[in-house]
């Protein structure tokens, strides 16, 4: 590498002084994405638009600079940060809705738009646009995309692959092309599907062409409190097994309601051990009658109470509730550890007493609020990272919790990606082969090696150890065998 | 040595079990060619072995299902070995509460529904010809079917694959649950590579429970010109149709003779709906008050056959008639009279028509075609962003037109990927876009 | 701020200029979940760095020229105003804006330029609200925080707050010795001067903590916001945290007011299409989104047409369109975008910085000359709705 102080240069003479962040006191809140690694990129910059982005990854790849493109740092797995540093390529200048398409329901927009913007302007046409993350007051399209974001309503809809027709990418080697087509599955490898969840590692997002879909007539919020996980998680799996795909199926547990309930006044009671927040929609006579279902499937297990939201502004304060979950935990403890294990849905109640059973272990407060329907865990392990010790304990519990998701047939993670922080735990579920056929899909996006480098993938060159030796003692513990 | 030496003796030598046979191997047939042998597969392990050795003597392989789709694709550059999976037929993993299932490649689609029908469960893929078509095959190609807008295609379903790469190695892709960003999504890759990069050898499916309530209504329409502009109305008005399609007189009485007698041989609007009972029936009398609207007068007609009725429309695709031509658009929805209009103008004599009106797909079938015709055609329909394959054609035909049509943007990339994953070019050779 | 508490980073000019471009919109304590008070924060930062007197010295000075010694003086502040009348009077002002010398003499005094309010008549607070008589049976008494800038740049919205509350049994008085509520002072870090205009108050506008009145009305949201912080504001005063506290509690925009009393619906027709712009202050800090939508929606024949994102700041913060002119331009831009998008005539808000932003971005943007050239305040909107009634029943 060059002289970094020429590298800023460069990338001021190409996109303006106001685009380039590089002074010590402005990088410091790019280091940081919700999770507990850190990274130091040497510049930020601010792209415009596609040109930008194309060549600000020449200039970078001239003085070998590692390439790290970032959304909203929302995605809570480390896969933000530019863990070798380098350049951070910072899409939130490129926010603008190109363009919505009421009759063939899509949106060509940039990667920068936040999540709820487009769907606040699908609405404006009676469409919506279905992946909603919790953070979708933040997060942008283009990191949907990176890490193939989910949120509730992916559980009848699908997640972001599922949404994504064409994308205008810049390669790691700054080369600018469409891939995909205006339809679905036209002929030709399904790129767009290859670069949906690849993390930020085979390139930059600039333009995406996006579905939507009509939306429901009508909808019923249902929302059901129990006095222990287990009944709760026992009527998540009879929900399931009734042939019913309700629009989401989300629970919430009472560490999590203590944290939510006094500021959200969301209704959910204080003594709870468990809350469902079960949604269908569809036509009116539809949700009639699946509503009435799932609230006798719901009222088998004992709950103490279930009720529907029956106006808008109540439907709304439930799902603040569950959306601003994970914000709200800063009551309770300063900092969160969120785990996005996946397991069969059947074995959600075992990995769910599994999980707090590891968590009394490591004398850990644990908050669970997921995406029960899906088997997609997401328990925040609650400490302070001022207190000696606390951060290894958190770390060793989280791999723990991760090896019994993996061990019930589940992955490491459903929604946020692998980023930095699951790095070393992928060869729990893929061996070395798999792997290997991995970088040699991401090998054909170019080079590669130095664009979001040590993401995704074990080891690599000049990744260094930091931040990894909880890993690898987790590894010593459980056995580095991969799981298949 | 090289592939062109070796003999039957040679390639007996090489695997047990192995046919070559001439007579035999004409169902393996592919644009005229033979291939000089065929193996069965039963196990991952074999598929593996095969590769291996098919690596080291530069033998070209091509991975065969249930043989409903062989004419689909170039001509290969070089056909040594069929591989043929349909005897992978097992179930390998079902837990019908996790409504996920994993089975081998060579399953069919049709029996893969009737093992989930028993569980009140299905895959919600159209396909044609599903009683012999496999799930490997499906997968290998990759496309939706008449109702790919409201479900999507196989790769929305697929949520973890095992593969034989090129050289043999055995890989694995995706997982088990339903949602999944371990790792990239190697699944979605081979999903439509049309066996360029592997062989797929077994499967996961998310599922879908069945619907309460299925209904399907025709209504027949002076053209099909009209029952297009039917459809698309009605698409328009009952955004949660699962299905609407437009067939012309030809393609309705093909489809009565496979058992949709409800479309009475003449020019037909078809729709269908799910959901609950007054749901779906609900969805569907949105439909049909816009299709009336649209000028269609005639009396409703419904059936109890709704499975055999539709799959009778989707067989169509490949029901394709003696020495005629199929060609396939993908448009999107708003541009699809359009791209009609300018088809049956340039194709007079088109006939056989079938329009998924909310999914944006055509199907025609012509006696023969000019590849100067084709070429005007594309440059016509580019600009709709309509996409038009020659589906079935004489080999002649085919090297003249480019089935696939231009390979667009992103063609570079799927050459490096090729180049990865298949360095030897000893899979599919030559038969997939670009000459990949 | 982490940075600066554990001592990572340095107070320097460049941290200082991240904290000077924050809005203090408070959109983010709306977003929070975790509910970080950070207007709170952002004022103890910046009153750190003030106090500590890190600020550039160029800065400082203009600081206290113009927030210690023009703001908090109504009469200086009249002054300037009748200045303000004489450039524009005698057309100094659209020569210097069509010369575009300014511009090039100095773009920020041609900024402020076009801010500069169209000057009106001010309104004498205590004579013209006495004049005004409250509809019998009176219900409530209340008195009206004049601020500093509205007497000069919209005197008729005053005008028009003392008559609807009249409408509606409410009594309003103005204390002629109240003063600049000292928001802007608090927002920018000037706690101490934040403090002397609070007590001065305090003192003005409830001498007596036995006999206070039943409301204390403000229909400028930025000043609303602060007025409502005044008991955190002196919580350390011994001799004032209790008044505080009891003012701060007494404190109501005049829309929350209107609603909690039950106005009386208007009858006259106004046929106009208006979109409502949200004052950061009055939905992010004080949570008030609903009122100012009922009463427009009260008055017969206006149509509310909602833009995107409403409550997205329009760039006025303040005095923040004069100190980041440039960021406070972009943010106006894409609000006017937004304006536009819609069918409005007029676009209607709630206070005072948010108009004045407002009509700058009408003049800019609006080429076709669609909209209203001046931004109003509901209140106004509400006041007429009642003329013409009244009028209609005469007639």
């Amino acid at each position: 590498m060059k002289t970094p102080t020429a590298l800023v240069h460069e990338l001021i003479d190409a996109i303006g002084e106001a685009a380039v962040v590089w002074h010590d006191e402005d990088l410091l809140v790019y280091e940081y994405d919700g999770t507990i690694d850190r990274g130091n990129p040497d510049v930020i910059a601010l792209p415009a638009n596609t040109e930008d982005v194309a060549s600000l990854i020449k200039i970078a790849n001239k003085y070998d600079a590692p390439v790290t493109p970032r959304g909203a740092g929302t995605g809570l797995s480390g896969g933000a940060l530019a863990a070798k540093g380098g350049v951070i390529i910072g899409m939130n200048r490129m926010r603008r809705i190109l363009n919505i398409d009421v009759e063939n329901k899509t949106a060509l927009v940039q990667p920068g738009v936040v999540n709820l913007d487009l769907g606040a302007e699908a609405e404006r046409y009676e469409l919506a646009y279905a992946p909603d993350p919790s953070s979708q007051r933040a997060c942008t399209i283009g990191g949907n995309i990176a890490e193939n974001a989910g949120g509730p309503h992916t559980l009848a809809w699908g997640t972001t692959t599922n949404h994504v027709l064409a994308l205008e990418l810049v390669t790691a080697d700054g080369e600018v092309q469409w891939i995909g087509h205006d339809t679905r599955d036209e002929p030709g490898y399904d790129l767009v599907g290859c670069v949906v969840g690849s993390e930020g590692t085979v390139g930059i997002v600039t333009q995406a062409l996006v579905r939507l879909v009509p939306r429901p007539s009508a909808v019923r919020t249902m929302l059901a409190i129990y006095d222990s996980v287990r009944q709760a998680s026992n009527a998540v799996s009879a929900v399931v097994a009734s042939g019913i795909v309700p629009a989401a199926l989300e629970m919430i547990d009472k560490m999590t309601i203590a944290a939510v309930e006094p500021v959200l006044n969301t209704g959910f009671p204080l003594d709870a051990e468990a809350v469902l927040l079960v949604e269908v929609d569809g036509p009116q006579s539809q949700v009639d009658a699946e509503g009435a279902r799932v609230e006798g499937i719901l009222n088998r297990f004992e709950p103490r109470e279930v009720r529907s939201a029956t106006d808008p502004i109540e439907r709304e304060q439930l799902w603040a509730g569950r959306k601003g979950a994970i914000g709200a935990l800063g009551q309770i403890m300063p900092n969160y550890y969120l785990l996005d294990g996946v397991v069969p849905r059947t074995k959600l109640p075992d990995v769910l007493d599994a999980v707090y059973e590891i968590a009394e272990r490591y004398r850990l407060p644990v908050a669970n609020m997921f995406h029960a329907g899906d088997g997609n865990l997401h328990p925040c392990l609650l400490f302070d990272e001022r207190e000696p010790g606390a951060t290894e304990r958190v770390l060793d519990a989280g791999g723990e919790i991760m090896r019994v998701c993996v061990d019930a047939g589940g992955a490491i993670t459903g929604e946020h990606g692998v980023g930095l922080e699951k790095r070393d735990y992928l060869p729990w579920i893929f061996s070395e082969a798999d792997m290997d056929a991995m970088k040699a899909l991401r090998a054909a996006f170019g080079p590669t090696e130095n664009f979001n480098p040590c993401k995704i993938f074990p080891k690599g060159h000049g990744c260094g150890e930091a931040g990894h030796q909880h890993a690898q003692h987790q590894i010593a513990k459980f056995g580095p065998k991969a799981f298949v | 040595m090289a592939s062109a030496d070796i003999g039957a003796a040679g390639f007996a030598a090489l695997f047990d079990d192995l046919e070559t046979d001439s007579a035999r191997l004409s169902r393996y047939t592919i644009d005229g060619l033979l291939p000089k042998a065929a193996a069965t597969v039963h196990s991952l392990a074999e598929v593996a072995r095969i590769q291996s050795i098919a690596t080291d003597h530069d033998l070209a392989v091509i991975p065969i299902g249930g043989r409903t789709m062989l004419g689909l694709g170039m001509p290969p550059r070089r056909y040594d070995l069929a591989l043929d999976l349909a005897g992978m037929n097992q179930i390998v993993d079902y837990e019908p509460n996790d409504f996920t299932i994993t089975a081998q490649a060579g399953m069919t689609l049709a029996d893969l529904q009737r093992h989930l029908a028993t569980n009140g469960q299905f895959l919600p893929l159209d396909h044609p010809r599903f009683e012999r078509a496999t799930l490997g095959g499906i997968c290998a190609v990759g496309r939706g079917g008449l109702r790919r807008n409201a479900f999507g295609g196989p790769r929305d379903w697929l949520i973890g694959m095992r593969m034989i790469k090129a050289d043999g190695t055995p890989i694995t892709g995706g997982g088990r649950v339903v949602k999944n960003v371990s790792g990239y999504d190697l699944p979605k890759l081979f999903a439509g590579s049309l066996g360029t990069l592997g062989v797929i050898v077994e499967l996961t499916f998310k599922l879908r429970p069945q619907p309460a309530s299925d209904q399907i209504v025709a209504l027949n329409a002076p053209t099909f010109e009209a029952a297009l502009a039917a459809a698309q109305s009605a698409a328009k008005a009952a955004p949660f149709l699962n299905g609407c399609v437009a067939l012309s007189s030809e393609a309705a009485a093909n489809a009565g003779a496979l058992g949709a007698s409800i479309l009475h041989d003449q020019p037909a609007l078809l729709l269908r709906a799910n959901g609950l009972e007054s749901a779906a029936s609900e969805v569907l009398a949105q439909g049909l008050q816009a299709a009336r609207a649209a000028g269609l007068d005639g009396p409703e007609r419904t059936t109890s056959a709704i499975v055999e009725t539709w799959q009778a429309v989707a067989d169509l695709e490949l029901q394709t008639s003696r020495q005629h031509i199929r060609l396939r658009l993908g448009v999107p929805p708003a541009q699809l009279i359009r791209a009609q209009q300018i088809l049956s103008r340039q194709l007079p004599d088109a006939s056989s028509w079938i329009a998924a009106a909310d999914s944006g797909l055509l199907f025609l079938e012509v006696a023969a075609i000019d590849a100067d015709v084709i070429k005007s055609l594309r440059n016509e329909l580019g600009p709709l962003q309509g996409r038009l394959t020659v589906e079935t054609a004489q080999p002649e035909l085919k090297q003249a037109v480019n089935i696939w049509g231009p390979s667009g943007p992103g063609a570079r990339l799927m050459h490096n990927i090729k180049e990865q994953f298949d360095p030897q070019g000893i899979l599919n050779p030559g038969r997939f876009i670009d000459g990949i | 701020m982490r940075g600066l508490d554990n001592g990572r980073i340095e107070w320097s000019p460049r941290v200082q200029q991240h904290f000077d471009q924050c809005l203090q919109c408070r959109a983010c304590e709306t977003a929070c979940p975790s509910k970080v008070p950070y207007g709170r924060l952002m004022e103890a930062t910046r009153a750190e760095a003030f106090t500590q007197n890190k600020w550039p010295r160029r800065q400082r000075i203009i600081w206290r020229l113009v927030m210690r010694g023009l703001f908090p003086y109504p009469r200086r502040m009249r002054l300037a105003g009748y200045g303000l009348k004489l450039y524009q009077m005698t057309g100094i002002q659209s020569l210097v804006r069509k010369s575009g010398l300014l511009r090039r003499l100095s773009p920020k005094l041609a900024d402020i330029d076009a801010l500069s309010p169209v000057a009106d008549k001010p309104f004498y607070a205590n004579r013209e609200a006495a004049q005004i008589a409250p509809t019998q049976p009176l219900r409530a008494r209340a008195r009206l925080i004049t601020g500093c800038m509205m007497p000069l740049a919209y005197p008729d919205t005053h005008r028009a707050t003392v008559r609807v509350f009249a409408r509606n049994g409410v009594a309003v008085d103005a204390p002629e010795s109240q003063l600049c509520c000292g928001a802007l002072h608090a927002h920018g870090g000037d706690i101490e001067a934040a403090r002397n205009l609070a007590r001065q108050n305090i003192d003005a506008l409830t001498p007596q903590t036995s006999d206070l009145p039943d409301a204390i009305l403000i229909n400028a949201a930025g000043c609303g916001s602060h007025l409502k912080e005044y008991g955190h504001l002196l919580r350390n005063d011994a001799s004032y945290a209790e008044r505080a506290t009891a003012f701060a509690a007494r404190v109501r925009d005049v829309h929350e007011y209107l609603v909690e009393l039950g106005f009386a619906p208007p009858r006259g027709r106004i046929e106009r299409t208006v979109t409502y712009q949200d004052s950061c202050h009055l939905s992010h800090a004080q949570n008030i989104r609903s009122a100012p939508r009922d009463v427009l929606r009260s008055i017969p024949g206006l149509t509310l047409e909602e833009m995107r994102k409403p409550d997205k700041c329009c760039g006025s913060a303040g005095i923040y369109s004069v100190v980041q002119s440039d960021i406070s331009k972009r943010v106006l831009a894409e609000k006017m975008e937004d304006v536009l998008s819609t069918n409005a005539e007029q676009v209607c808000t709630a206070n005072p910085g948010c108009m004045l932003q407002l009509d700058a971005g009408i003049a800019r943007f609006d080429d076709e000359r669609r909209m209203m050239p001046r931004s109003t305040h509901a209140i106004e909107l509400l006041d007429e709705s009642y003329k013409l009634g009244d009028q209609e029943q005469f007639d």
